[in-house]
């Protein structure tokens, strides 16, 4: 396969010449973007936002003018139902800039140039519960959005550990895990890791988790089995490190691990939102479509998460 | 051996002879088909794999029927066809969503695949002159090519290769014994495709929606090659030195050169396309585009040909 895909790709570079088309794509249709999320123990997020034509204005204000208000957003968990506040970039409560900040991917003394509008409450009786499942509906220029996720009973690795890698310098390798399957039930879980160690600036080097490249699996073929496994460091890629680090943990990192239990309608759209992460743009391979467990026409996902929180120290 | 398959190949072909130098000619035929062709939407690569029959991935199973009227005009100077077909076929397989072919490292790649069935139809019009200085054919071809695979999606759509019109017209013209000229054309609908029709953001990651399977075509492919080339002369004049007499004689030793041009203008015909996203959507660099991948362009070529 490797001779060929090198045959193809010297024909490629020999002969060919690329070039940007316009072309006819048939299909689009404006349609609502719902990304929404609960997890135990926090409240409620809902941000809105469009699909934008494949061709649309791809800058900064389209990108951030994209979000969308006006919106009636309500959560449910079978007692309580509880409509969210809109709460806007332009119009913070005092102490929330940081986390707004970080929410929309901008800086903070940018915020009051946008009007970027995230739904939330600060009634705890709507904070995520495990065990809960939590409707939501949004109604949003004269259409409702429904649907419906779950904050799952939790499950714990049995150990985290570090390993040297036989690939890697002295002093590198994975983080490696044991988890335990439950028997007899559905299960999917996401890894996510954040890093404790303080940067330059005195400030832990991370203020929000991150995901590696394919963090989601369910247990379709582990269903109720003991087993060990390892994930890459997807921290440092951006850094300026040396390639053969890259991917690694050193010893003295420390990172967060955070394994949450997703429902299956999360765990196929994180799934099939991973594998198109990977695979858009390279013309190898099939195109992968992104389901979304939201019923009424919109895209994106209702998203309860059940996570696990663990620290490792790789020493 | 993973699993033994066997089937039958039942064929009939017929002709009738009319009176008017025409005739009509039918067919059908059964065929099994043990490897199959597996394609990735959007090229037409080596990642085109020819995949053996294996106890998830069953052998192709097809039927054919056609049906054609010849008539030959002038006395033969004007061949002309009418075909009409219709093809089914069961077994066929694709490459599931976000399948990557060269991803069966640790996994069997009967895992990467999903069935359906597909169906083609067409006409075909043909007419040929076989007469004079200047001989030729003209072939014109409507086809529909569908597939109906449920785990893709639920609605039929066109296969990769389906070519709606596909038109070729080729012509020699002998002005001399030395000199003759030649040109081919060839246009056909372009190939089918699966590209994002929208963008959007989801926890500040930028995902894709795609359309319809195939729901994209690529511009036509179309292209003018001409040639000229020159012959010797076949004999050669021989004079008796004794005699002084001249005859023509036979050569044994024969050459020609052709000079020709693949794609005389230049048509940068697409190969693939691909959707190229570059930079952030946070630091204002950010471009989606849709690329195209072209191959081939304007090649002379000079040939030299020797006879003996």
């Amino acid at each position: 396969m490797r001779r060929i895909l090198f045959f193809a790709c010297a024909v490629l570079f020999l002969a060919s010449c690329t070039k940007e088309v316009k072309i006819d794509i048939p299909g689009y249709e404006e349609q609502l973007v719902i990304d929404g999320r609960i997890e135990t123990d926090q409240p409620p997020l809902v941000i809105l936002s469009k699909t934008k034509d494949i061709y649309a204005p791809t800058d900064l204000d389209a990108y951030l003018n994209g979000f969308v208000s006006g919106a009636v957003v309500t959560v449910s968990n079978g007692d309580t139902s509880v409509v969210l506040d809109e709460i806007c970039s332009d119009n913070l409560p005092p102490g929330t800039e940081e986390l707004a900040a970080a929410l929309f991917g901008i800086p903070v003394n940018e915020l009051p140039n946008y009007h970027i509008c995230a739904y939330t409450t600060f009634n705890t009786a709507i904070w995520g519960e495990v065990g809960k499942t939590y409707s939501l509906t949004v109604q949003f220029e004269g259409k409702t959005y429904t649907s419906t996720t779950q904050i799952l009973q939790p499950t714990a690795l049995n150990s985290v550990y570090w390993q040297q890698d036989e690939d890697a310098p002295t002093g590198f390798g994975f983080s490696w895990a044991e988890l335990s399957d439950p028997p007899g039930q559905y299960d999917a879980y996401l890894w996510e890791v954040k890093r404790l160690d303080i940067g330059e600036s005195g400030q832990p080097k991370d203020n929000a988790f991150k995901t590696t490249f394919a963090p989601v699996w369910d247990d379709e073929f582990i269903d109720g089995k003991t087993f060990d496994f390892a994930f890459e460091n997807p921290l440092n890629y951006p850094e300026e490190i040396p390639d053969d680090q890259r991917g690694y943990y050193g010893i003295g990192d420390t990172v967060v691990i955070k394994l949450s239990k997703l429902d299956s309608g999360v765990f196929e759209f994180l799934e099939k939102k991973y594998l198109q992460l990977q695979t858009t743009g390279n013309p190898f391979a099939s195109p992968t479509m992104i389901p979304t467990n939201i019923i009424g026409g919109a895209q994106g996902v209702w998203a309860g998460y059940s996570p696990h929180f663990d620290t490792l120290i790789c020493q | 051996m993973i699993q033994f398959y066997n089937g039958l190949e039942p064929r009939v072909t017929g002709r009738i002879l009319m009176k008017d130098k025409s005739s009509i000619k039918f067919g059908y035929m059964y065929n099994n088909q043990y490897v199959h062709l597996t394609s990735l939407s959007a090229v037409s690569l080596p990642t085109d794999i020819w995949y053996p029959s294996t106890d998830i991935a069953k052998p192709q199973k097809g039927w054919q029927a056609s049906l054609g009227y010849f008539r030959d005009f002038s006395e033969g100077r004007w061949e002309t066809s009418v075909e009409v077909y219709y093809k089914h076929m069961n077994n066929l397989i694709e490459y599931k969503q976000g399948a990557l072919p060269g991803d069966n490292v640790s996994d069997n790649t009967d895992n990467l695949l999903t069935f359906g069935k597909g169906w083609s139809y067409g006409a075909e019009f043909f007419i040929k002159r076989v007469f004079g200085k200047l001989t030729g054919w003209i072939g014109y071809t409507w086809a529909k090519t569908e597939r109906y695979f449920p785990d893709l999606q639920p609605d039929v759509f066109p296969a990769k290769y389906d070519r709606r019109h596909d038109l070729t017209v080729v012509g020699t013209y002998e002005l001399n014994p030395h000199w003759t000229f030649g040109m081919s054309f060839i246009y056909a609908t372009g190939n089918t495709l699966t590209l994002p029709t929208s963008w959007y953001t989801q926890n500040q990651d930028l995902l894709f929606n795609y359309g319809n399977r195939n729901s994209t075509r690529m511009a036509p492919y179309h292209r003018l090659d001409l040639s000229a080339t020159w012959y010797d002369s076949p004999t050669k004049t021989v004079t008796d030195k004794t005699t002084g007499k001249t005859t023509e004689v036979k050569r044994r030793f024969r050459q020609n050169v052709n000079i020709s041009v693949y794609n005389i203008y230049n048509r940068a015909n697409p190969y693939f396309l691909y959707i190229d996203n570059k930079g952030s959507l946070l630091s204002g660099d950010f471009k989606i585009s849709v690329k195209q991948v072209s191959l081939f362009p304007i090649i002379p070529s000079v040939t030299w040909n020797f006879e003996f």
